[in-house]
């Protein structure tokens, strides 16, 4: 072997192993950036969410709020429809019916109002099961964010390590 | 107060509550696979740069170790040069070299070595020097040579390696030995008392009668004199004295004639000088130091045809020497051929940067080197060898000499 290729392959290897540090050093580098970028992309994320839970919580409120109306106005109507028809029917029948026609309207009416009480319960477990959903959606997207900062973090501070040549290389405690 | 939150609200967030721990807990798992990497890598760390400390390590210790066989190749050489007076030679193949298409990729790094022209490896030097007796080792006559030191020829000198190969041609070589017999005097030549020897024993004396008894008589006391281990040296230093009269007198002309002739001494001189028209003699310094080389069958002594000190361009009073000026104009219609241009550097000046050009840095760098047939890309690759001699085969034969001899190098250029 002639005596000049020892340190050749020497200097290759020498030059190799800073290449490849400094590669690392790049790689490290470019995952710092892109971590950072992305810890800012969940911030913008949570406050996209808060808005987006507000607005879900609103619409379902807004949601609730018409079919109670709705109902309300359904009971209503049937109820003024009995008392009509009562009305009606008290007069036609004289007076020896009016007794059995009054109970009937009474049975009516309770049952309209045991009927907008049943579809009053139902929109508000309607609503609650909606909210209940949308703030858990909201909970766990939290989490997930909150997790993601926490890899995102630790990946910047092993990155970190990493950053230059000489520390890429174990090399940056001389 | 405290709005009361009904039983289907409450479920539902201890569900979100359970799944936020569930994410919680994802979270967690993470780091801990993130710590665990980052154990891994630590310890990945600290083993690749114990490894490359390791190697570094070995690698400094194979440097020393180098270094001293490097250093102990040098003193196998010097001891070489010290016993033998012949010098070594390196040269070896850079990258540059390579890249300028000087050499061939697979001579890179290649070293080659000659020691008094002879093509020798490490393990010879090394061999010779160590079956060398130490008391014949003189290392004040070594050249100092240290490891990687190459030897170059001297640039621009491609004419004066041409004269050298002349100087083995048989006319060239008896025009300029006769130049030297007329010019400085039969003493010019150290096989003088061989020769006068010879011509004293030979029938052309007795036809022609150039050494009476008397003289030969004279030549041979002085002779045996000076050769006898008895003689003191001033014994000797008179007999020098009294050969060297008559070696003068031998081709010393009065009233227009010569005592012998060029044509007639000429064949005497060759047989004692040499055996072959390529043979090349080596002179020595009295401290052992190679001093210039003779050439021929005449062995006509380089310093005819070198240049600056040591030379014989100049007289000791430092005046052209009219003798050397007329054997070199004469060479020089000889050698009429087209020479190199100074090949010692690359692009249009020596070194790639010199700061002292201007306060523009831009200005400072010699860019021929980088660009156009100067090169370090271009420079040889481009550049025809100029050899006049390349399709002669008597040409070849002298640089093959001259090489073998470590005067010249592959273009011709002295050394």
């Amino acid at each position: 072997m002639p005596a000049w290729l020892a340190p050749a392959l020497f200097g290759l290897q020498v030059a190799g192993t800073i290449g490849q540090g400094r590669n690392t050093a790049r790689a490290s580098r470019a995952k710092i950036a892109a971590a950072k970028a992305q810890l800012a992309d969940n911030e913008t994320a949570r406050k996209e969410l808060n808005i987006a839970t507000a607005q879900q919580v609103e619409a379902s409120e807004v949601d609730y709020l018409s079919s109670f109306e709705n109902a309300g106005f359904k009971s209503r109507t049937l109820a003024q429809e009995l008392d009509r028809n009562y009305e009606a029917g008290s007069g036609a029948q004289g007076f020896s019916f009016s007794g059995q026609a009054a109970e009937e309207n009474r049975l009516g009416l309770e049952q309209v109002n045991e009927n907008f009480t049943n579809t009053r319960r139902d929109i508000l477990r309607t609503l609650d099961k909606t909210q209940a959903d949308i703030f858990a959606f909201d909970l766990k997207e939290k989490a997930r964010l909150r997790a993601e900062d926490t890899k995102l973090k630790a990946q910047i501070g092993m990155a970190s390590k990493t950053n230059s040549t000489m520390s890429a290389l174990g090399w940056d405690i001389i | 107060m405290a709005k009361v939150k009904s039983a289907r609200r409450r479920a539902q967030e201890s569900i979100a509550n359970y799944q936020g721990t569930m994410y919680d807990a994802m979270a967690n798992e993470y780091i801990s696979n993130l710590e665990q990497d980052d154990y891994v890598r630590k310890g990945q760390n600290i083993s690749d740069t114990t490894k490359l400390v390791a190697q570094a390590g070995k690698l400094i210790d194979n440097f020393y170790q180098q270094k001293e066989e490097n250093v102990e190749f040098e003193g196998y050489v010097a001891d070489l040069e010290g016993a033998t007076g012949e010098k070594f030679k390196y040269e070896h193949a850079s990258f540059l070299d390579v890249l300028s298409g000087k050499n061939k990729f697979g001579e890179m790094f290649e070293e080659k070595m000659t020691f008094g022209g002879e093509k020798v490896t490490k393990g010879q030097i090394e061999a010779r020097a160590k079956l060398l007796d130490p008391e014949t080792i003189d290392r004040s006559l070594s050249s100092g040579w240290k490891y990687g030191d190459e030897t170059k020829a001297l640039s621009g000198t491609q004419k004066i390696g041409y004269k050298a190969g002349a100087l083995m041609d048989r006319e060239v070589s008896n025009t300029v030995g006769k130049m030297i017999y007329e010019g400085q005097g039969f003493q010019a030549w150290s096989t003088r008392m061989a020769v006068l020897d010879d011509l004293m024993q030979s029938e052309q004396n007795a036809v022609n009668n150039w050494f009476d008894k008397d003289e030969q008589k004279l030549f041979y006391q002085q002779k045996d004199i000076y050769e006898a281990e008895t003689s003191t040296e001033a014994q000797k230093d008179a007999a020098s004295d009294e050969l060297m009269k008559m070696y003068k007198s031998v081709s010393e002309e009065v009233k227009g004639t010569r005592r012998v002739q060029w044509d007639d001494i000429k064949s005497f001189i060759e047989a004692r000088e040499s055996e072959t028209n390529y043979d090349i003699g080596k002179n020595y310094t009295d401290d052992g130091k190679l001093a210039s080389y003779d050439i021929g069958p005449y062995q006509i002594n380089t310093n005819w045809i070198m240049q600056g000190d040591g030379s014989f361009e100049l007289t000791q009073d430092k005046t052209p020497y009219a003798l050397y000026d007329n054997i070199n104009e004469y060479l020089d219609t000889i050698t009429d051929f087209e020479t190199f241009e100074d090949s010692s550097f690359f692009g249009e000046r020596e070194g790639f940067y010199d700061k002292t050009l201007s306060a523009n840095p831009l200005k400072n760098i010699d860019w021929a080197d980088l660009k156009g047939d100067r090169s370090i890309f271009k420079k040889y690759r481009n550049e025809e060898v100029i050899d006049p001699f390349e399709t002669d085969e008597e040409g070849n034969k002298r640089k093959e000499a001259l090489l073998k001899a470590g005067l010249i190098n592959e273009y011709w250029e002295v050394y």
